[in-house]
């Protein structure tokens, strides 16, 4: 029984290092190449500063201006977790990485945590500049009234977002080549029903069954909960619905995520396609 | 218990409907301390036998083992006492520096700060990389790439290393040093044990203990340097220098084959010499007694003299194979016998098959 | 190099460029990519308008409005798809593929490769334009009410199809000038083309007015290739007088063919200076 506890206590130390060493990587990256990061928070700028224009030119409430900044705030979560994690096993695999992964002892989930982990925190930096500049270009005013109800629901949203992208990881990696297509094709999809730009589960335009479905995506719910509670000044009440389907999402997508790419690796082995390059 | 041990190892590939025998009953047995060497031409099932050995690939049929752990069912296990190294592979990201991805690979291992720094030290000092220890990986070039590579399969101090093509494109120098590294580390504990998958016949014989001849997934011999050389039985290798034109392939060609149907012949080749046109011609005798021939690399003297190398199974047969170069008009000028070196075996085994 | 040359090297580009994007992965995948994403891009701005104009106190038909910002949003499709496939091309042939130094040190010109390569992607651009115009408009007028105010008797044929080559000459240029920078740097290959894009949409009257933008980058706005091509696509499909547009857009696609033959030929000859042609950056 000792040497089993021994065993456990030796893999949970090894993977509490593989997760750290996998997130230095993703922080490195950030201070070696600075410009990533101003990118990341430029480009969707544009973006953001089109929509509130947009919105400007249809004499839209000023509270559109800041649902546009926060929403893309968030939008740069998604965009790391589609390209930094859901679609990073396979780039491993392409610079042949992945090969060196696999050959150690090191748990797969614990490399993709280290990926989320560290992507989580280089993106909140990013998330947090993009509001910030959003701010200060647009007249736009936040009513926050309960920091810790957006605490939970900011964590909350990370993890099942995050949960989602590892989930997805396994499935790019079944599919090789296709992946970065998979990736650019979930985009706009998700821009669409997460509400990045616009309300989706407080608007009247859209159906229940809309709603319903723009639910599986974590971001919908994060982001409608966060504009809840930064903009409208709502507090823990207001969002206990979304904590509930977030909590919910959390519930599914971590497991489901370790179960994917345990089958993901099995069929990968099985096929000889887990480290061959350009497949 | 034997630190690498495969039993009726098979591997087929399914592509496009057709189902490819990558591995074929593969048995062998590697002893603590040795350092095997994997022949073969390319697509022969080296890296496929590597790959289902480090965990990689799962095996269609048989099994495998690593200091007796299950290859298939124990992999965490087996995965803590391995490592690989192939040649031309990507050794870390290209953003951090040489310490910084050797430290990486170290906690994948979950190795102790302490023990990955000493580790490290030592690494980079037995891999002359001192001068490029805080370089990003993406700046060195491809012979530092590949030290630091190796240096990344030996950081968990492998009980077993696979090493597959690991002086693939290096020059002499790097090579030399690769190939000295691996031998040191194997002599100075004798429980650590190496694969090596080569295509080059003079590596191979340089640092192995073993070498096994692998063709269309079949081990077809699997001896150490010396008893493979000496399995030639009463073999001899002879050199033939013979006057004849240069240009004139197709008599060249009807020389390789009139000398490989002599009586003793067990294979033919033209050897290599100053000028080059790409190939020289080689004609192997079968074990049934029929005959397959090919082209292999090499060149074609353009002095007038063809020389070619003579795999014989017995030394008694030089006159009779003299006589009938002579009786069919080729000059010859001089007969050299030599020592049968490992190139004769693969050719003996492999060239036999091909054709 | 003889006219025939130059021609036989476009069409190469153009059956490469439709080979390396139809042909690499599976063509339902592809088929999607083409359809779904542009498709998506373009409701996503349909449904940011009708969000917007709900919430507005201004009440009333917005159909001019909404015309505007659509066909915005379906006509950038050509300038978004041909200047990232031309900037991230670099990336794709040199790092990818390893076949730039193969292509460059043939005799044909890479100016050439580069145009048979943009004219692949006009040519995906154009199915991903129609088929967006259509669903768009469908699913608009359907569940929404907004109409688009097009007749089709009344669309000026002739300056809409006119303005197509045009344009898609101007957005290879642009392609070119990216390329170009590509070619001779390494860490902007993601980078450069989303800045591009993210400025083309802020700054051409995509989806609202460029004056609305303060002086001096509204001026900006106004010498865009862009700004002029959707002003003059929308003006043909209203059936309105285009002539100054099109003399517009005329002048600005000549004056970005002169700029990026001119910074290519430069950035072709640092490439050489600085051996960045068939080197590889590795992250």
């Amino acid at each position: 029984m000792s040497r089993g506890r021994g065993n456990i206590k030796d893999d949970l130390i090894l993977n509490l290092k593989v997760v750290y060493a996998r997130a230095y990587v993703r922080l490195k990256g950030l201070l070696r190449e600075p410009h990533w990061s101003i990118a990341e928070v430029t480009i969707p700028l544009l973006s953001l500063c089109a929509y509130i224009y947009m919105y400007t030119m249809l004499d839209a409430p000023i509270e559109y201006m800041a649902f546009v900044i926060v929403g893309g705030a968030m939008l740069a979560f998604w965009s790391n977790v589609l390209w930094g994690v859901s679609a990073q096993l396979y780039w491993e695999k392409e610079t042949g990485m992945l090969q060196h992964y696999m050959l150690s002892p090191a748990s797969r989930l614990a490399v993709l945590l280290g990926m989320a982990a560290g992507g989580a925190l280089n993106t909140t930096l990013r998330s947090i500049s993009i509001l910030l500049v959003g701010t200060l270009l647009f007249p736009v005013e936040y009513n926050l009234l309960d920091i810790n109800a957006l605490l939970i629901v900011f964590l909350l949203t990370i993890t099942a977002l995050y949960g989602m992208g590892m989930l997805f990881a396994s499935l790019f990696l079944l599919y090789g080549r296709e992946a970065t297509h998979i990736a650019d094709l979930l985009q706009e999809p998700i821009y669409l029903f997460s509400g990045i730009y616009y309300p989706v589960l407080s608007s009247q335009i859209f159906s229940q069954a809309v709603k319903l479905v723009a639910s599986i995506i974590p971001l919908t719910f994060g982001i409608d909960a966060i504009r809840l509670l930064l903009i409208m000044g709502k507090g823990m009440e207001d969002v206990l619905l979304h904590i509930v389907g977030l909590s919910l999402l959390v519930a599914i997508l971590l497991p489901s995520s370790y179960i994917a790419l345990r089958k993901m690796e099995d069929v990968s082995k099985r096929h000889g396609r887990l480290t061959l390059r350009w497949q | 218990m034997y630190a690498v041990e495969t039993i009726e190892l098979s591997r087929v590939f399914e592509l496009k409907g057709k189902s490819i025998l990558a591995l074929d009953d593969v048995n062998i047995r590697i002893g603590k301390g040795e350092i095997l060497g994997l022949l073969g031409a390319n697509g022969a099932g080296k890296t496929t036998l590597v790959k289902i050995l480090s965990t990689l690939l799962l095996p269609s049929k048989g099994s495998s083992y690593i200091h007796g752990h299950d290859v298939v069912k124990e992999a965490k296990q087996v995965r803590r006492i391995i490592n690989l190294v192939s040649g031309g592979e990507t050794p870390g990201y290209g953003m951090l520096t040489v310490r910084e991805n050797l430290w990486f690979f170290s906690q994948l291992y979950g190795l102790s700060s302490s023990t990955a720094r000493e580790r490290i030290e030592m690494l980079i000092r037995d891999m002359e990389l001192e001068q490029y220890r805080d370089v990003r990986m993406h700046r060195l070039s491809t012979g530092y790439k590949q030290r630091l590579n190796l240096a990344r399969g030996f950081i968990n101090d492998p009980k077993v290393l696979f090493l597959d093509e690991p002086t693939l494109g290096l020059d002499v120098i790097n090579a030399k040093h690769m190939r000295k590294y691996i031998r040191e580390w194997v002599n100075a504990d004798k429980t650590r044990t190496i694969l090596l998958t080569t295509h080059y016949l003079a590596e191979a014989e340089e640092v192995c203990d073993k070498i096994a001849i692998i063709y269309k997934g079949r081990i077809v011999a699997y001896e150490s340097p010396s008893a493979l050389k000496s399995s030639l039985s009463n073999g001899v290798s002879i050199n033939v220098e013979i006057f004849s034109d240069p240009t004139a392939i197709a008599s060249r060609n009807s020389m390789v084959e009139k000398i490989s149907r002599s009586s003793g012949v067990l294979a033919c080749m033209l050897e290599p010499s100053g000028s080059d046109n790409g190939y020289h011609d080689y004609m192997v005798k079968h074990e049934g007694g029929s005959y397959s021939n090919g082209r292999y690399d090499g060149s074609i003297s353009s002095d007038g003299l063809t020389r070619v190398r003579i795999i014989l199974d017995d030394d008694s047969k030089i006159p009779d194979l003299v006589s009938t170069l002579v009786l069919n008009g080729y000059k010859v000028l001089s007969v050299r016998k030599d020592q049968p070196t490992l190139e004769d075996v693969y050719m003996r085994y492999i060239g036999m098959r091909e054709g | 190099m003889d006219r025939e040359g130059v021609i036989r090297a476009v069409v190469q580009g153009v059956w490469l460029g439709w080979k390396v994007e139809s042909n690499w992965t599976n063509p339902f995948v592809f088929l999607t990519y083409l359809i779904a994403k542009p498709i998506a891009s373009v409701i996503l701005v349909g449904l940011v308008f009708v969000i917007g104009s709900t919430a507005s106190s201004i009440q009333g038909s917005r159909e001019d409005l909404f015309f505007y910002t659509f066909t915005g949003a379906v006509f950038f499709i050509y300038p978004a798809t041909i200047v990232i496939s031309l900037a991230y091309l670099v990336h794709e042939d040199r790092a990818k593929y390893e076949v730039l130094k193969h292509v460059y040190i043939t005799p044909s010109s890479i100016q050439t490769y580069i145009i048979g390569r943009g004219v692949a992607s006009a040519i995906n651009a154009s199915v991903s334009v129609a088929v967006s115009l259509l669903v768009g408009s469908i699913i608009f007028s359907n569940y929404f009410a907004l109409n688009l105010p097009i007749s089709a008797s009344s669309v000026d044929y002739l300056t809409l199809l006119s303005s197509i080559p045009l344009g898609v000459a101007a957005f290879i240029s642009l392609g070119m000038v990216l390329y170009s920078i590509n070619l001779v740097t390494f860490k902007l290959q993601y980078s450069l083309s989303e800045y591009t894009t993210g400025i083309l949409f802020l700054l051409s009257g995509v989806v609202f007015p460029p004056k609305m933008l303060p002086y001096p980058i509204s001026f900006i706005g106004e010498v865009l290739p862009t700004t002029h091509f959707l002003n003059v696509v929308r003006s043909s499909l209203l059936g309105y007088n285009a002539h100054e547009s099109m003399a517009y857009l005329l002048l600005s696609t000549i004056l970005t063919i002169a700029v990026a033959l001119i910074f290519m030929r430069r950035m072709e000859s640092i490439a050489r200076v600085k051996g960045t042609i068939d080197r590889k950056a590795e992250y």
